[in-house]
């Protein structure tokens, strides 16, 4: 259960970060960043605006340079290779078409810069389009195309090179809610059946776990966790990625005591119990953090006898998205948690706002992060 | 409401109309057979046209002017749009002086800038040729193709010039095949505007051209000994070149405004 971020799931390394910081005047927006992408993989680089994670992919197209530390592919430096030379196409979060060319001169432009014959470029160009399924706009003009027309056709542009390794940089932040769904799956198809390794940008956490088989969790420069995305989903690795990565409730406490595979927390809320620290390094009066994730927080009406972990709670609100409904509670002290259920669960129970209720929760399901000396 | 509208209109009209109006009254005369410009018009005539050609001075002038108006227009539209360019791409210290430098020159009063021209080609050793209208007139049109290009450039999707980069385009090819056909527009603009400004610029030409009168030059050394028709007809000609050059400039840039807003990705 522990996502270390070395771990590397075997796959030989095409891309390796070497303690690289990348400063922009005073401002350090990458720092000390270690990272291998293996051949093949679907890595997800995900973060809030500011984290560091769209320099890191500029960095890989070459538009940006490394300030500290090397960039390795196949085990060579590429730091002073220019773009034009890096054969990695990006994917831009708008596009960036070329206005005064049609569709088709756009997507044939990489194959135009490499000298392939006219025909040749043509028809792989056209090739491209129809497997996208938007041959019937090729004469068109950028400006007259929607955003997932448009979208796709920069898609196209980029595989036409038939790359090694292609970068996205939030390919989908401009589309609707349905074509995000839509060119979420068509993205992870194609990935599987190039085996191109995809790099991808995100600060949208639903995009990077359905996709993704490699998550990188960034925060203020540095990586906070990589792992694969139920990893990171179950076993944040600091309180940063708990805070960003699902729907969790965190209680700061102190350590009561360790037995053999128990480790009870004094917490405001109480003293709880868990069988699931994030590592074996925890000593009694350590501070740490205690998650607990929504979806594990069970709701009863009445107190159940005997169970270790138990939070008397008010319901305030809730808030439904499809069948799942999150139920926001405010425990004595005014210490907010949340608890996530079936939409058929919640009807069963038979509450309203103001209601009080019995929060439980396995000791499983319950991980402690040792609190981290900066927060 | 339209009775406030009427009056705009015809307060905008009556503005027109007495801009206008010295242009008209030239354009017509013109074609006057009478000497003087006498109410009723005599017949319709194209005499002072014929005049006009007649006399090598003025040809010649005309070909200077075209001349200069030709080199002008390519070196400042040049240079206007290396300095747009060089703008655009580079942060570096002191880029606002340059920009700064790059403006001012339309916005020193004519005279000045002429005797200054005149004092400094003459130091130099470049004074009273034709290129040295050349020189003087590329200072006062870069600025307006700096604008041009720099106001286009500004509209460009900051990530284009990186993306035809990603693809495999090294620096020259994306001028060539990227910033260049997005500029096209300004720099054609440029083109025109810049000629236009060249060929009916006056002062500075008046200045450092030396025995090398352009047309205006020309024009005014006539029209100071004597007033004759011949002035009309020259008049219109000028006009109506410089007129042209305008409204070419203008639409190639409406056309492109147009393609632009129409709704394109990422904006």
């Amino acid at each position: 259960m522990n996502g270390k971020g070395e771990s590397n799931g075997g796959r030989e390394a095409l891309l390796e970060f070497v303690d690289v910081d990348k400063r922009f005047g005073r401002t350090l927006a990458v720092s000390n960043l270690n990272l291998r992408i293996g051949r093949g993989d679907f890595v997800a680089i995900m973060g809030p605006s500011g984290c560091g994670k769209t320099t890191t992919l500029r960095m890989l197209a070459g538009l940006e340079r490394p300030t500290n530390g090397s960039l390795l592919r196949d085990g060579r430096p590429i730091n002073d290779v220019p773009p034009w030379l890096r054969r990695m196409p990006l994917v831009w979060q708008n596009y960036a078409l070329f206005p005064f060319l049609s569709v088709i001169d756009n997507v044939a432009f990489g194959l135009r810069n490499e000298k392939v014959p006219k025909a040749d470029r043509v028809r792989r160009s056209m090739a491209w389009l129809e497997r996208l399924g938007i041959s019937s706009l090729a004469h068109r003009s950028p400006a007259t195309l929607s955003g997932g027309q448009a979208q796709r056709v920069a898609l196209a542009r980029a595989l036409v090179l038939e790359p090694e390794v292609l970068l996205l940089d939030e390919p989908l932040s401009a589309l609707d809610a349905n074509m995000v769904v839509r060119m979420q799956s068509e993205l992870a198809q194609l990935q599987r059946e190039l085996g191109i390794t995809f790099v991808y940008v995100t600060h949208n956490q639903s995009e990077a776990l359905a996709m993704a088989d490699r998550v990188v969790i960034m925060n203020d420069g540095k990586v906070q966790q990589v792992g694969s995305p139920l990893d990171v989903y179950r076993s944040p690795d600091t309180r940063f990625v708990a805070e960003f990565v699902g729907t969790n409730n965190i209680m700061d406490g102190k350590v009561k005591s360790v037995a053999k595979a128990k480790v009870t927390v004094e917490t405001p809320l109480g003293v709880f119990a868990s069988t699931n620290p994030s590592s074996a390094a925890i000593r009694p009066g350590q501070s740490v953090h205690l998650v607990v994730s929504a979806d594990m927080l069970a709701v009863g009406r009445k107190r159940a006898p005997g169970h270790a972990n138990t939070v008397a709670a008010r319901l305030v609100g809730e808030s439904f998205a499809g069948n799942i409904v999150t139920l926001l509670l405010e425990a004595p002290g005014g210490f907010e948690l949340k608890a996530q259920m079936q939409h058929r669960t919640l009807q069963d129970l038979d509450t309203k706002a103001g209601d009080e209720v019995v929060l439980t929760f396995e000791s499983g399901d319950a991980l402690i992060i040792a609190s981290s000396p900066a927060g | 409401m339209s009775y406030k509208r009427h009056v705009l209109k015809g307060y905008v009209l009556l503005v027109l109309a007495f801009i206008f109006a010295p242009i008209v009254v030239s354009f017509v005369f013109s074609f006057s057979q009478n000497r003087f410009p006498t109410l009723p018009l005599s017949a319709f005539s194209t005499i002072w046209y014929q005049k006009v050609l007649d006399e090598p001075a003025f040809a010649q002038a005309f070909g200077r002017s075209l001349t200069v108006a030709s080199f002008t227009s390519a070196i400042a539209t040049f240079i206007g749009f290396g300095a747009a360019y060089v703008d655009y791409r580079y942060r570096f210290f002191g880029q606002r002086v340059y920009v700064a430098m790059g403006i001012i020159p339309p916005m020193v009063p004519v005279l000045i800038l002429g005797v200054a021209m005149l004092m400094f080609l003459s130091q130099i050793g470049l004074s009273g040729a034709l290129y040295s209208v050349v020189i003087a007139h590329v200072v006062l049109c870069t600025p307006f193709s700096m604008a041009l290009n720099r106001l286009r450039l500004s509209q460009m999707e900051p990530n284009l010039e990186a993306a035809a980069w990603n693809l495999g385009a090294n620096e020259w090819r994306t001028m060539r095949m990227v910033i260049v056909p997005y500029c096209l527009p300004a720099i054609l603009a440029s083109v025109f505007i810049t000629a236009a400004i060249s060929f009916d610029e006056f002062a500075i030409a008046w200045f450092v051209s030396g025995l090398e009168e352009t047309l205006p030059v020309r024009v005014l050394n006539m029209v100071a000994r004597q007033s004759s028709p011949s002035v009309n007809a020259i008049g219109s000609f000028t006009f109506t070149l410089s007129l042209t050059l305008v409204v070419l400039a203008q639409l190639v840039l409406i056309a492109s405004q147009r393609r632009a807003s129409r709704s394109g990705p990422g904006t």
